[in-house]
């Protein structure tokens, strides 16, 4: 018989199973869902914890945000993020300087060359303003000042911009450095005056030991500072330190060097030995004093030019603007030059510097000084006539500045063509030989060496030596000898440099005697070379024996 | 007592670094300038009016003290000759404390004679506040000095004691 007990449980089993049956049956497709949801969530869950994961989820979303916000509420989001940006772009300098450089340096370049750009003109600008403003007048006066004085318009300008002015003056032994006298334009009187004069002194020394090379010691002459200049006049025991101001012209330092000299005459043998005592320097301040006075009296007067000087300049100016003006409107023709000269009462003491002339310049002289001119207008001398290079030209005019003592000569010299005064000053020498010789005699060996260098002025042209003889002795002797002349003149030509294809030799023998044979004076003058330059190439090569 | 007559005087100040010369001059002169001129040109000059004496002829005078304070070179033969010449004297600066501050003294003194054959010396020898009456060193710079024929004087820049006495000391030997 069968267990009821038993047979219910199985009944039991079976209805549980037919249960699970059935739930696998309707449940299947929720417990997918569900196993797919766990599934989701445990992603999800690994993405909260792993941080890469989680930031490539939010970036879209943050981003989309961030944009979304910052487009709708701009000033709130500027508020939010403002305070955080400072902070960040500091730590970010710090961290990586050089990446951050590297990638504002475009930028910032441009923008500091801009800035840079925009300064310089805005000082260009105002420089230019205040140049304008201060020279539109004074400029033209330094310029007509610097005609007048003979300096240069540049630094007649800079004067007027830039006004000179001395406001110290030291005179300090140079060994010791001990400071021997001073004056200052200022009334205060400097109480460190001693010892600026040993630190300048220490100054001194310091650029000689430290600076010269062996052997070449070399005086320092100008300390800078500010918009001062100490200027050093250095001498033998002592030196004059001058704090200056300005831009110094040629009197200054003119002055300066004739104090130094002054002084230098008047108290090197007290200075030699220089025991410290003062006793015997006890003048030296007022000849200081003196000179500081002198000289600002000098500049002040050539600053301040008289009422006459003033007018004139006007009258210049309005004669310059007439003129102007005419030539504008009525321009002229031909070209025509109308020179009126006074001559004056001085025509003969002109006459005497002209002939004075050659005492005072060199032997050597190429000019011929016969040719020049002396005009006077007014206060003013004209120096006209041809000079043979620019050097003479200048010679020439101070030697007749220093004889006449115009206070202004206008050279209007011309330079005359060199190389025609070579050739001509080649063609006029003679080389004299005694009677039947062709030895060349020293004072004629002179002469030679003195043509060299025109010859090579000269260089591309032929020079053609002429023997000439006297008219005593036979024809074949006379041009035995006069060959033979030549040939010696034309030796002593190679032996100084000259090309032996450039010289030609030519015997005239007694045939074109240069003067007449009459006196023993005439033949000796027809013993003699004559150079002749060959003009060009057609008169070279045609000897004639 | 007559109008004295004014003498000037360059005296240089020399000795090793670190003596205490700067201190020195700092402790004696009126008008101080700015250190700076040491380690740029490696001198400083100042001044001292020294008061009244009269000399055994009886001429009434007064120094007045061109200090050059050089500065401290490792050699006798770094010094630029030019800050010593037109010297009247110098003084000798040494750091009592300090031995080795002592020996470059001798060959230094003689580069000066060289230079200035007629030269008043004294021995400055500092930093006495640093040491203990009974030191030793206090008599060995009495032989130093000796040994060298300088007078030597104890100073102490940092508390004055005898800074004016050997700079007096030194333009009475002039």
């Amino acid at each position: 018989m069968a267990n009821p007990d038993a047979s219910f449980a199985e009944s039991s089993d079976q209805s549980r199973r037919t249960l699970d049956e059935l739930k696998a049956i309707l449940l299947s497709d929720d417990r997918r869902k569900i196993a797919l949801l766990e599934e989701k969530l445990k992603e999800l869950e690994n993405q909260l914890k792993n941080k890469d994961e989680l930031l490539s989820l939010l970036d879209p979303i943050t981003l989309n945000l961030l944009r979304k916000q910052m487009q709708t509420n701009p000033k709130e989001m500027g508020e939010i993020l403002g305070p955080a940006i400072g902070p960040a772009i500091r730590k970010q300098i710090a961290s990586a300087k050089d990446d951050i450089v590297d990638a504002l340096y475009p930028v910032i370049g441009q923008a500091i060359r801009k800035a840079v750009a925009e300064a310089m003109k805005n000082l260009a600008r105002s420089v230019n303003q205040k140049l304008d403003q201060a020279l539109s007048f004074r400029l033209l006066r330094a310029r007509i000042k610097a005609k007048l004085k003979g300096v240069s318009a540049d630094e007649a300008v800079l004067s007027e911009v830039l006004p000179f002015s001395i406001h110290e003056l030291f005179y300090i032994h140079k060994k010791s450095g001990i400071l021997l006298a001073h004056v200052s334009a200022e009334k205060q009187d400097s109480a460190v005056k001693d010892v600026i004069g040993g630190m300048l002194t220490a100054i001194k020394n310091f650029a000689q030991d430290a600076l010269s090379k062996e052997g070449s010691p070399q005086d320092l002459n100008v300390i800078e500072y500010d918009d001062f200049q100490i200027y050093l006049e250095n001498g033998r025991y002592a030196f004059i330190a001058v704090v200056i101001s300005g831009v110094p012209n040629d009197l200054f330092y003119r002055k300066i060097k004739e104090l130094e000299t002054q002084l230098h005459k008047r108290y090197a043998g007290l200075l030699r030995d220089f025991s410290g005592d003062m006793r015997r320097l006890e003048e030296l301040p007022s000849e200081l004093e003196k000179f500081l006075r002198e000289f600002q009296r000098t500049e002040t007067r050539s600053e301040h030019a008289p009422l006459w000087a003033k007018v004139a300049v006007s009258f210049l100016i309005i004669a310059a603007l007439i003129i102007g003006i005419r030539y504008l409107f009525f321009p002229p023709s031909p070209p025509q030059q109308t020179i009126t000269v006074n001559k004056t009462a001085k025509a003969l003491q002109l006459e005497s510097i002209l002939d004075k002339l050659s005492d005072h310049l060199p032997a050597s002289l190429q000019t011929d000084l016969k040719n020049l001119k002396l005009i006077v207008d007014g206060r003013v001398l004209y120096l006209q006539g041809r000079a043979a290079n620019e050097n003479e030209k200048v010679k020439i005019a101070r030697v007749v500045a220093e004889l006449s003592g115009f206070p202004v000569i206008v050279n209007e010299l011309t330079l005359s063509n060199p190389q025609k005064t070579v050739v001509e000053k080649i063609n006029k020498t003679r080389i004299y030989f005694q009677k039947e010789s062709s030895r060349i005699l020293p004072n004629e060996k002179k002469k030679i060496h003195s043509l060299i260098p025109l010859f090579q002025q000269i260089s591309d042209q032929k020079i053609r030596l002429i023997g000439h003889s006297d008219s005593l002795g036979s024809d074949l002797l006379n041009l035995n000898i006069s060959q033979k002349r030549a040939e010696a003149v034309r030796q002593l030509l190679i032996e100084n440099g000259i090309e032996q294809n450039r010289i030609e030799v030519v015997a005239k023998g007694r045939k074109e005697p240069l003067v007449s044979n009459r006196s023993e004076k005439e033949r000796a003058l027809n013993r003699c070379v004559v150079f002749k330059v060959l003009e060009n190439t057609s008169d070279a090569g045609t000897r004639a024996h | 007592m007559q109008e004295p007559v004014l003498i000037k005087k360059k005296v240089c100040l020399l000795g090793s670094f670190n003596v205490g010369k700067t201190s020195l001059v700092r402790r004696f002169v009126y008008n101080v300038f700015d250190d700076l001129y040491l380690s740029t040109l490696g001198v400083k000059v100042s001044q001292k009016i020294l008061p009244a004496i009269e000399k055994p002829d009886g001429t009434v005078v007064q120094y007045q003290l061109m200090i050059w304070d050089i500065e401290g070179q490792e050699k006798f033969t770094d010094y630029l000759p030019g800050y010593f010449t037109g010297s009247a004297g110098a003084v000798l600066a040494v750091d009592l404390t300090r031995k080795n501050s002592w020996t470059i003294i001798p060959d230094l003194m003689q580069r000066f004679k060289d230079i200035n054959p007629e030269a008043a010396f004294v021995l400055a020898a500092n930093k006495l506040d640093l040491l203990p009456e009974d030191h030793a060193h206090l008599k060995e710079i009495a032989d130093f000095a000796k040994e060298i024929n300088v007078s030597h004087w104890l100073t102490s820049a940092k508390t004055g004691h005898n800074v004016e006495h050997f700079f007096h000391d030194l333009a009475s030997s002039f």
